[in-house]
């Protein structure tokens, strides 16, 4: 098999905090390979949108990766400097996160700021770069492309702003998008079309998707391969028949549970007992222990991410593993 | 003094409420009229949880800020407990809103950050009922204790930024329930919570209405949330409630094109396959008649005029002319008959199950030829 276009190996990330040292991902692998769609799901504080950050080189200061490999291309890119970084990203990678407003410049036109990327990246005049834009807003549905290649940001709905930042990100065609809650600010509607242009998109540029969410309908909807994580550790992965139908992992499946919003004859709503860990003081062993219904003793022990079934997913719980 | 109430009175009531805020520019020349609420008739009855749908801009907030008297209507009467809001005096609207509780979308953003928690608690015990610093450290205490923050003596001296976000909304359950008002209104109460801990902030909404024995307004844009928690639903769009009913009944069996498409819009009823397809429409809003006939796919002349109610079953109230009389659409009718085989018991909309089921795609995708009328 080839090899995958995005390979992240052993990843460990750090944010030094007041007293102690923040662990947001903490020895963690994920691929991503040519022409995949892969979900990350995790809730808040389960390490996925820093995962997301480093895998495009844009994590910040103080956040630092201390360990591991992220290699794109066959490139590793924790070790490239800043130049070669603004190679790859915009043109081979690109992101597309929450809130548009605060990605787009409210003084400039979209259009420009569209074209403007395409200029950055590769070797066209300016009309050329305006006439591709203009298309490229139009593809994804803002029509009249030239009319609204004109306005500016505030002038336009959520909705239409997010249409511009995609196209942003995919008019130099890159190889990997990479999609960190791309649809969450808006009204269902709207997330409906805008997925669906999307992955039309997408799929007509053969670009992989990376697309991280809370939301597990939205990443079932989008996503052929799943990664979940909690608390810093990937948990399970695997095919998304497989995670969805047959879940091995107990969050996994107290996840699937929670977000099908089932009520019992009282009208109470099923729950996860108790919190996440605090990450500068992880607990020793399995991360979900305290919160698991199996938990069991050998549970004070690290499980590793071991192969479960037969089509390649795995889980990382003492359940699917001999001691 | 306030006429007294009548002995079986709806907690809350919109009778014909309309909102008119002036838009535009006195020097640009376009200055319009912009109706957030358009003739909304409601009530709730003790007891009840009544959902309200809508998507952004649709007018959910001006509901909500209007049964708080925080705005007046143009036009309509809005009744708490018998009595009339919307003509009261500032001074009087601030004794009535004892009556009321109200749970913000944002824990992060509704709790005075340099404010301990004890202060935020205690404020409504100060300003309704001028109780002691014994009396209101009490009860501060009780509160905390029944919203599941204990030991409350410790959270007591917290300040918000210390707490999780689900404990933050907790501490915004633990003022609203203050002073045991008869109506809590909850705006997307858990629209910012992870899932793990939505239940547990839902769960303890629930509990805590039972106890108090409070009616409940929940505004929420998750049709499969109000399916869970609501006994009615209405659905808003532009300002104009144009379906309601029990909750069952209107989600296994939506009639307004417009409730269809919010639930074929659900991710977790969308398959892979409609994602192949895209339609956008980019026309300006239309103006008069049915606000929805621009993007309904079973649009017809008599669309231009506004539709009045029509009731399918009983308390199923529809605003679409397709429940007219004269009026057979098949098409409509086997959306219908797809959504509702979806929603029916035993297949609810979990990310699990959801692909088990055939696909009710949304018409907009083949416009269909409408015979009727």
């Amino acid at each position: 098999m080839n090899a995958p276009l995005l390979n992240i190996s052993g990843l460990r990330v750090q944010y030094p905090t007041g007293d102690a040292t923040l662990t947001a991902v903490d020895g963690v692998d994920l691929q991503v390979r040519e022409g995949q769609r892969v979900g990350l799901v995790g809730e808040s504080g389960s390490g996925k949108s820093t995962l997301a950050f480093v895998a495009a080189r844009l994590l910040r200061s103080p956040g630092r990766a201390t360990e591991g490999r992220v290699d794109f291309e066959g490139r590793d890119l924790l070790s490239l400097d800043e130049a070669g970084c603004n190679e790859i990203r915009g043109s081979r990678i690109a992101m597309v996160y929450q809130d548009p407003f605060t990605f787009l410049n409210p003084l400039i036109r979209v259009g420009n700021q569209v074209s403007e990327t395409l200029q950055t990246h590769s070797r066209c005049s300016r009309s050329q770069a305006r006439t591709q834009a203009v298309m490229m807003l139009e593809r994804l549905g803002l029509r009249p492309g030239a009319v609204m290649a004109r306005k500016h940001p505030h002038q336009l709905s959520g909705g239409q702003r997010q249409r511009v930042v995609i196209a942003m990100a995919l008019i130099g065609r890159p190889r990997l998008l990479i999609a960190d809650e791309p649809t969450t600010a808006l009204d269902v509607t709207v997330q409906a079309q805008i997925l669906r242009v999307l992955s039309g998109i997408i799929a007509e540029l053969g670009t992989s998707l990376l697309l991280i969410s809370h939301d597990l309908s939205v990443i079932r909807l989008m996503c052929e391969f799943i990664y979940v994580m909690y608390a810093g550790k990937m948990v399970e992965f695997g095919p998304a028949a497989e995670l969805f139908t047959a879940p091995r992992h107990p969050y996994t499946q107290a996840l699937l549970r929670a977000s099908g919003h089932d009520v019992d004859a009282n009208r109470r709503f099923f729950t996860i007992p108790g919190a996440p860990p605090d990450l500068r003081r992880p607990p020793e062993g399995c991360r979900f222990a305290h919160r698991c219904p199996h938990r069991m003793k050998i549970c004070a022990r690290s499980p590793a991410l071991l192969p479960v079934g037969h089509a390649g997913s795995h889980a990382a719980c003492w359940l699917h593993q001999p001691p | 003094m306030l006429a007294a109430p009548a002995a079986m009175t709806s907690i809350l009531r919109f009778n014909v409420v309309a909102k008119e805020y002036d838009v535009g520019s006195v020097f640009e020349g376009n200055r319009a009229v912009l109706r957030a609420l358009d003739g909304v008739s409601f009530s709730i009855e003790p007891g009840e949880t009544v959902g309200l749908v809508g998507e952004s801009g649709s007018g959910k907030s001006t509901i909500a800020r209007i049964a708080t008297g925080l705005l007046r209507p143009t036009s309509g009467s809005v009744t708490l407990l018998g009595h009339r809001i919307d003509t009261l005096s500032d001074r009087r609207l601030r004794t009535q809103r004892a009556g009321l509780g109200f749970v913000f979308q944002n824990p992060y953003e509704s709790l005075n950050p340099r404010h301990r928690i004890s202060e935020i608690l205690e404020l409504p015990f100060l300003v309704h009922q001028r109780l002691s610093a014994a009396e209101r450290n009490k009860q501060v205490n009780d509160l905390l204790d029944r919203v599941g923050l204990s030991p409350a003596s410790d959270f007591a001296r917290k300040l918000p930024h210390q707490l999780s976000g689900g404990q933050r909304q907790r501490v915004a359950i633990a003022r609203a329930i203050a002073l045991r008002p008869r109506l809590l209104i909850a705006d997307e109460p858990v629209s910012a919570l992870d899932v793990s801990i939505s239940g547990q902030v839902l769960n303890l909404l629930r509990d805590v209405q039972e106890v108090i024995g409070s009616s409940t307004l929940f505004i929420s844009h998750d049709l499969a949330l109000v399916q869970a928690t609501c006994d009615r639903v209405l659905v808003l769009h532009r300002g104009r409630i144009i379906e309601s009913g029990p909750t069952a009944t209107v989600l296994n069996n939506p009639s307004h094109p417009y409730t269809l498409r919010l639930m074929v819009s659900m991710p977790a009823y969308m398959t892979a396959a409609q994602l192949v397809t895209d339609h956008e429409v980019t026309s300006e809003p239309a103006i008069g008649g049915c606000l929805f006939r621009d993007r309904c796919p079973f649009a017809m002349p008599r669309c231009n005029q506004t539709p009045p109610l029509f009731e399918e079953t009983p308390g199923h109230q529809s605003l679409c002319w397709l429940l007219g009389a004269n009026t057979d659409v098949a098409v409509w009718r086997d959306l219908r008959l797809k959504i509702a085989s979806r929603m029916s018991v035993g297949s609810k909309p979990s990310a699990v199950t959801a692909t088990a089921h055939p696909d009710p795609s949304w018409p907009l995708d083949n416009p269909p030829a409408t015979s009727g009328v």
